[in-house]
């Protein structure tokens, strides 16, 4: 019998989950497989429909996470397999060797402007590039470097260990190994966050082939202040800054035809939200929004909306648009449905909002611990209206996107939901927390 | 019936109340003018001879000639001035062309030439005159009556385009899901080029309220279902079927589609399929060509053989690729079963809402394959594809019990198991255009792409706009040929230039003959900008076959 809790997934629902936890005198595991903690919302420059700064109101509760004595944080670590039944699991864990000493590193970032070797930056979707020693974002935590063996050159070629020699706090450890840990733990929470569909086989927007289309996620890194442009608009054809942009909503969403049959629930905010950023940043930006329907359904959304429309001047067309080029200069070119007729029109830049799917590993995540999908992959709830967090499985619950579209104020009462619903489980079983 | 029995039963009809109806087209300056002159000098010549009066016998189009066949003449004659004395410099030569095109046709598809005759009547020749009309009186009395099935065209149905049928026609093709996106008229290369069209407002209207106005709707005729639109409809609405659905609810109202060539193409497809001749398809097998009647592979020829007489001024050649199927296939050791009793598949009439005579020719070539004993039917054209593969297996009452491959599949399945060898040294750059047929509508995208890559030296250059984008040859069912589905060509043709290939190859025929015929005369851009020749996959493969 364990008492702890075990939460996989460190993005904004599963940090609320392990704080709410904590606070209680529940301990936690958060397990993240990447090397910070902070998820999709780190990514995003502001939130709708506020506009607050994405990162400045995430990281006090990433720090508060890491530094709270109840919860443990495995960052770089994936849950292998899970055995037991509610109140006695037993969770393999895999701690991925970072080769960098956790307790040592300081995160000083020295020894990445040193390393030679450069790779595109993930968090940045490939826009900016960082090192093979790096810090996933400036905010991250843990603020420990990472080595990617992948690319690093001591792992190609046995050559190099510039870090390694330049780090005063010896820090640096090529000799760490991937290390496998079980926990016993009594619940578990799924917080697994969702996956950026790639656009690419959609050809009629012409991603991947005309430069100056993007997705919705290279354009929240690049207007962001601490992003790979420094907060600058680029075009990917001349590096220039955009005059006229367009929005493409629902792309690969409500689109049964790609397998997405589901509404995104956020393309129409995020859209609106990036439109109006556009503004903030130049005062002389046109944005015009395509749309299939604006679904404004959130307390305030419509009225985001509208002072979108009112305040920004954002243009909004009730057609879905596929996208063509000039070849002369790269500029998009949009052709839309306007009361049945084609209509053309030329942009600088297209931005599309591609829809959000579940992570790849959803699959063996849900098979591992033996709890269904539906149809679309996500996991499913044990009764979509009455229990939304619990799943077919005692004690194992979910929270945020993984279960259905949402967006960060569903996800973070998600976690604390689940949260609630994981403390009553350990205490069911006869523990006190 | 035996041989013996059709003359003595014919020479009954000509003994006793036969009266041959015989429609005859006068050209209005020489022969009008000669049978008016066989009148005022009181010369006799048989009643039951109809004269059609028409400005120029070169007005006389191929389609007009079996349209008269169609609704029961027994004889045809078009006369003209002789030539050299035309009115119109030489529209007696072009009359000339057209009939001899007519009788070429007629006797492939077993009617017989001898029903169509053409001659030359000045406005002096009274005498003439009288002469041609009771020789030729006696002849088609002689002959018999026509033995086309007459089909009595129905009158027009009421119920046609009810509610009903229309809900049920947006229930089946999903229209019913469409969430007005407008994202089909954003690709279609209709709408593109055609102010009038989008594809969108249709759905719309059958969704706002179905009622038989929407079967009258002009635009469903315009669209040429070449399925963009459905390829990239997020609710997966199948356009092209809710297309052909509402036409043969429009042409049941009596609506009569306006095809090119006057409807003769339909009306080829027409009689093959309301009659039972003895044909003459085979014309193009050369010594060469080693074939069967029975065998485990049938080759569908498809409408190559007509095509290649109704396109005869073009010299197109069409049989060319049935030939090329052939020696491929003869390559690997198969001889496959070409038939002569085989006939159209009835796509064009198929879409064009003829589901009647689709049904008859159907069961006809149903009936030719099972007997020929094949196991796999292989198809040159992509159109015969499509309605064999979607359009029979959803007609017939049971499964089809035979393969059915493109060439482009069939040719891959040889090359795989060895038993094709290409050439060395081959040194090709093609470029491929996307028959809709054979893309979008059964998947097949990259069968012919596999093949190129199997032949070395052979290599591929992409247009700009492929597979599910990929603009369309313009036409299909031999519908709305016109300025806008021209100016789509031209843009198609100037697409396949940019790659620098030196071929652009279609899988599909009628995409070869429309894409020909956008380029053939004068276009409205430097001729430079589409001086690309065009060729069929099945020859470029055969072309490419060791010696």
């Amino acid at each position: 019998m364990s008492t702890d809790i075990m939460v996989i997934g460190g993005g904004i629902a599963g940090i609320q989950a392990s704080l709410d936890i904590a606070d209680k005198g529940g301990k936690v595991y958060l397990v993240e497989k990447t090397p910070s903690i902070g998820g999709r919302m780190a990514q995003l420059d502001k939130t709708f429909p506020t506009n607050d700064c994405s990162i400045c109101i995430l990281a006090p509760k990433m720090a508060d996470c890491y530094s709270h004595p109840n919860i443990d944080v495995l960052t770089y670590s994936e849950v292998m397999g899970v055995e037991g039944e509610a109140g006695n699991f037993k969770v393999k864990v895999l701690k991925k060797a970072r080769y960098v000493d956790e307790a040592k590193c300081t995160g000083c970032e020295e020894c990445a402007v040193k390393c030679p070797v450069k790779v595109p930056n993930e968090f940045d979707q490939g826009i900016g590039e960082r090192k093979a020693i790096y810090m996933p974002f400036a905010q991250a935590v843990p603020r420990v470097m990472t080595i990617d063996k992948e690319h690093c050159t001591w792992f190609l070629k046995e050559k190099c260990g510039a870090c390694k020699i330049l780090c005063e706090r010896e820090a640096v450890d090529f000799d760490q190994k991937d290390e496998e840990v079980v926990l016993d733990v009594g619940s578990i929470i799924v917080a697994i966050g969702y996956d950026l569909w790639d656009p690419t086989p959609a050809t009629e927007y012409g991603y991947g082939k005309f430069p100056n289309v993007f997705t919705g996620m290279e354009y929240e890194r690049m207007i962001n202040a601490s992003g790979p442009t420094g907060g600058e608009m680029k075009r990917r054809s001349d590096g220039k800054r955009p005059y006229k942009l367009a929005f493409i909503q629902c792309v690969g969403s409500r689109n049964p035809q790609l397998g997405h049959a589901y509404c995104c629930s956020v393309c129409c905010m995020f859209s609106t939200k990036e439109a109006m950023l556009a503004r903030e940043h130049h005062d002389d930006i046109d944005s015009t929004i395509f749309y299939k329907d604006m679904r404004a359904f959130g307390k305030g959304f419509f009225e985001y909306v509208e002072r979108a429309k009112n305040d920004y001047g954002v243009r909004y067309i009730n057609s879905d648009a596929t996208v063509q080029e000039n070849p002369e200069n790269h500029n998009p070119i949009v052709v839309y449905d306007v009361a049945g007729r084609p209509e053309k029109e030329e942009f600088d830049m297209v931005v599309l909002a591609t829809t959000l799917i579940p992570r790849e590993g959803a699959v063996k995540v849900a098979e591992m611990i033996g709890i269904p999908l539906t149809e679309f992959k996500f996991f499913e709830s044990k009764d979509r209206i009455l229990a939304p967090v619990d799943t077919a499985k005692e004690g194992v619950f979910l929270a945020g996107y993984c279960r259905e579209p949402m967006d960060i104020p569903e996800s973070v009462t998600e976690g604390s939901a689940a949260a609630a619903r994981a403390v009553e489980t350990v205490l069911a079983k006869g523990v006190s927390v | 019936m035996q041989e013996g029995e059709v003359e003595a039963e014919q020479k009954t009809a000509a003994d006793t109340t036969f009266e041959p109806n015989i429609i005859a087209f006068c050209c209005n300056w020489c022969s009008y003018a000669g049978a008016d002159l066989a009148g005022v000098s009181r010369l006799q010549y048989p009643p039951n001879i109809r004269i059609v009066r028409v400005m120029c016998s070169g007005r006389v189009e191929p389609s007009f000639l079996l349209d008269a066949l169609e609704s029961g003449a027994d004889g045809i004659l078009v006369t003209g001035c002789h030539i050299g004395d035309c009115h119109y410099i030489s529209g007696n030569k072009k009359a000339e062309t057209k009939v001899k095109m007519v009788q070429n046709l007629l006797d492939m598809l077993g009617v017989g030439s001898d029903r169509l005759r053409l001659e030359w009547i000045s406005a002096s020749e009274a005498s003439k005159f009288a002469e041609v009309m009771n020789e030729f009186n006696d002849h088609i009395t002689q002959l018999g009556p026509n033995p086309l099935k007459f089909v009595e065209r129905e009158p027009p149905d009421e119920q046609a385009g009810s509610p009903e049928i229309i809900n049920g026609l947006i229930q089946d093709t999903r229209a019913f899901d469409c969430v007005e996106c407008g994202k089909c008229t954003s690709v279609c290369p209709v709408a593109m080029v055609d102010e009038k069209f989008a594809p969108r407002l249709i759905v719309v209207k059958a969704q706002e309220g179905a009622s038989s106005d929407l079967a009258k709707e002009k635009d469903i005729w315009t669209c040429n279902t070449c399925g963009i639109c459905s390829a990239m409809c997020p609710y997966k609405v199948d356009y092209p079927e809710f297309i052909r659905g509402l036409r043969v609810e429009s042409a049941m109202l009596g609506t009569v589609p306006s095809c090119s060539q006057g409807g003769l193409l339909q009306s080829t497809m027409r009689i093959m399929a309301n009659s039972d001749f003895e044909q003459k398809r085979l014309d193009w097998v050369d010594e060469d060509s080693k074939i069967a009647d029975t065998g485990d592979v049938f080759f569908f020829t498809g409408c190559l053989p007509q095509m290649e007489v109704i396109f005869q001024d073009r010299e197109l050649k069409m049989t060319d690729i049935a030939r090329s199927a052939v020696k491929i296939m003869n390559k690997a050791g198969v001889v496959p079963v070409v038939s002569n009793k085989e006939k159209c598949c009835g796509h064009d009439l198929n879409w064009t809402g003829d589901e009647e005579s689709v049904e008859k020719l159907m069961d006809h070539n149903l009936d030719v394959i099972r007997k020929s004993g094949a196991k796999t039917v292989v198809f040159t054209c992509a159109e015969c594809f499509r309605t064999f593969n979607i359009d029979y297996q959803a007609m017939a009452e049971e499964d089809l019990d035979f393969r059915m491959l493109h060439i482009s599949q069939y040719v891959n399945e040889l090359i795989d198991s060895g038993k094709l060898k290409f050439k060395d040294g081959l040194s090709r750059k093609i470029t491929y255009h996307e028959p809709c047929r054979l893309s979008r509508h059964c998947g097949v995208y990259d069968a012919p792409r596999d093949t190129f890559a199997k032949i070395s030296g052979i290599d591929i250059v992409e247009m700009e706009n492929i597979r599910d984008k990929s603009t369309c040859c313009g036409v299909s069912a031999w519908m709305n040929c016109d300025a806008n589905v021209k100016k789509s060509q031209i843009d198609r043709m100037m697409e396949a230039k940019r790659t620098d290939a030196e071929v652009v190859l279609t899988a599909c025929p009628k995409c070869y003959i429309h894409l020909d015929c956008s380029v053939r005369d004068e276009v409205p851009v430097e001729k430079e900008m589409v001086d690309i020749p065009l060729e069929d996959y099945t020859i470029a493969v055969a072309k490419a076959l060791e010696d």
